[in-house]
């Protein structure tokens, strides 16, 4: 038997209607557990009960957005499929290693995703008080951001190490002595972006223009 | 939420109840299935979409959104001409003239390189070489940028460069640059612009 509107699965003469539970209930769990495209006019940047794969749309922006993955730090990464641009998100003091002597400068430190497939970092990052450390003294790199492996779904780091010019300058008097700082994604399961200061001049860092394409096999 | 039936207990009764379940849990499926399955050009045949549908446009070859009021392909990026920049004294173009362009998703990237035109260091501290030039008000930075650039003495343009840096903010002089002081016969007194891009306000 059939309806005039909708084909299914057809019973047969020997199914007994007792079956309905494992025929027909299991199918509603199928259906139900497919993620259901929702109308945000703010993406959901921590809240972890959207499945990886999630569709939303956006209605600022214009876009449906898929929830690549997420991670406990940064939160939600999702990717536009219409919109040039994700809204810069900031996910907070919680993707700081150390927040007790690191913290946002004036201008945050903020993501955003394309809809090719890059990740792009702009905004600073403070010393809370003093200086960076000084590379050539203390020949050790600073372990300054979280990991972005996923804690679910895909990764979005890049697909080898990447090392990134910075911009330091001095809070209150950036026009003395800009230097170059260098900062280094590592593309692994644990990896961390670490910083090297050449010096013990600066205490913020700029990460404008730091950008990757993430992932493999993406034009 | 779908609505579970359980026939053993009406079977043979009234059937409304679970006529009823089965039908809103068709329209469910209905509307989970529905996107990406209809027709192209994007939209065709699709009656009254609700905001957030997606189809598939297998003729433009990508996935329509409806926004309310049209059917909205995914944007690739282009840029518009290189325009020039007015420069404030003391400064004056270099070698290539320097220029900006803007893309249709919002952002603003800068080229060429700018000089002292005294032929002097770079003065100490920020300059404002040039101030927002930009019809429309959403083109501002949204954000202070700040990003490295390179920087060279004119006299000696390939011998010797450093490490300058670029200040975009949309607030009173719109783009500042400072540099290394290197001192000496090699202190920079030339910036090169390219590849110094912000982002404005305007949603892509």
């Amino acid at each position: 038997m059939t309806t005039p509107n909708y084909g299914f699965f057809l019973s047969t003469d020997l199914d007994p209607m007792s079956d309905v539970n494992t025929s027909l209930n299991n199918n509603w769990t199928k259906v139900e557990n497919v993620p259901e495209q929702g109308v945000v006019a703010t993406l959901p940047a921590f809240d972890f009960s959207y499945p990886v794969g999630s569709r939303i749309y956006h209605t600022g922006y214009r876009s449906t957005f898929v929830l690549l993955g997420r991670n406990s730090f940064w939160g939600n990464f999702w990717r536009p499929i219409q919109a040039r641009y994700s809204p810069w998100m900031q996910p907070g003091n919680t993707i700081l290693v150390d927040p007790v002597n690191y913290q946002f400068g004036a201008t945050p430190l903020q993501y955003r995703i394309s809809n090719q497939g890059k990740f792009i970092l702009r905004g600073s990052i403070d010393r809370v008080a003093g200086t960076y450390p000084d590379y050539g003294a203390t020949a050790t790199a600073i372990n300054l951001l979280q990991t972005l492996a996923p804690d679910a779904g895909a990764g979005i780091t890049p697909p080898m190490t990447n090392d990134f010019p910075l911009t330091p300058y001095q809070i209150n008097t950036p026009t003395v002595n800009p230097q170059i700082a260098m900062m280094s994604i590592i593309a692994s399961g644990t990896s961390f972006m670490r910083v090297w200061n050449p010096n013990a001049v600066v205490n913020g860092l700029f990460f404008d223009g730091v950008e990757w394409t993430f992932g493999i096999n993406v034009a | 939420m779908v609505t579970y039936l359980n026939l053993h207990r009406t079977l043979g009764a009234d059937l409304t109840n679970e006529v009823l379940a089965l039908n809103n849990n068709w329209d469910q499926i209905d509307t989970k299935t529905m996107a990406l399955t209809a027709g192209a050009p994007a939209g065709t045949g699709v009656v009254a979409p609700t905001v957030g549908l997606e189809v598939v446009d297998h003729v433009g070859r990508n996935i329509a959104v409806w926004d309310g009021a049209t059917w909205r392909s995914p944007v690739i990026e282009t840029w518009g001409a290189w325009q020039a920049i007015t420069l404030l004294a003391p400064f004056v173009a270099g070698a290539n003239a320097p220029m900006l362009r803007i893309s249709n998703a919002g952002q603003v990237e800068f080229g060429g390189d700018v000089q002292n035109g005294a032929q002097l260091a770079w003065p100490a501290g920020f300059s404002v070489i040039n101030q927002n030039q930009f019809a429309a008000a959403t083109y501002a930075p949204t954000q202070t940028c700040v990003k490295c650039l390179g920087c060279s003495p004119q006299a000696a343009a390939g011998a010797s460069r450093n490490i300058g840096a670029a200040f975009v903010s949309n607030a009173g002089g719109f783009l500042k640059i400072w540099a290394q002081l290197s001192g000496g016969a090699f202190a920079p007194n030339r910036v090169y612009l390219n590849g110094l891009r912000f982002y404005s306000s305007l949603v892509p």
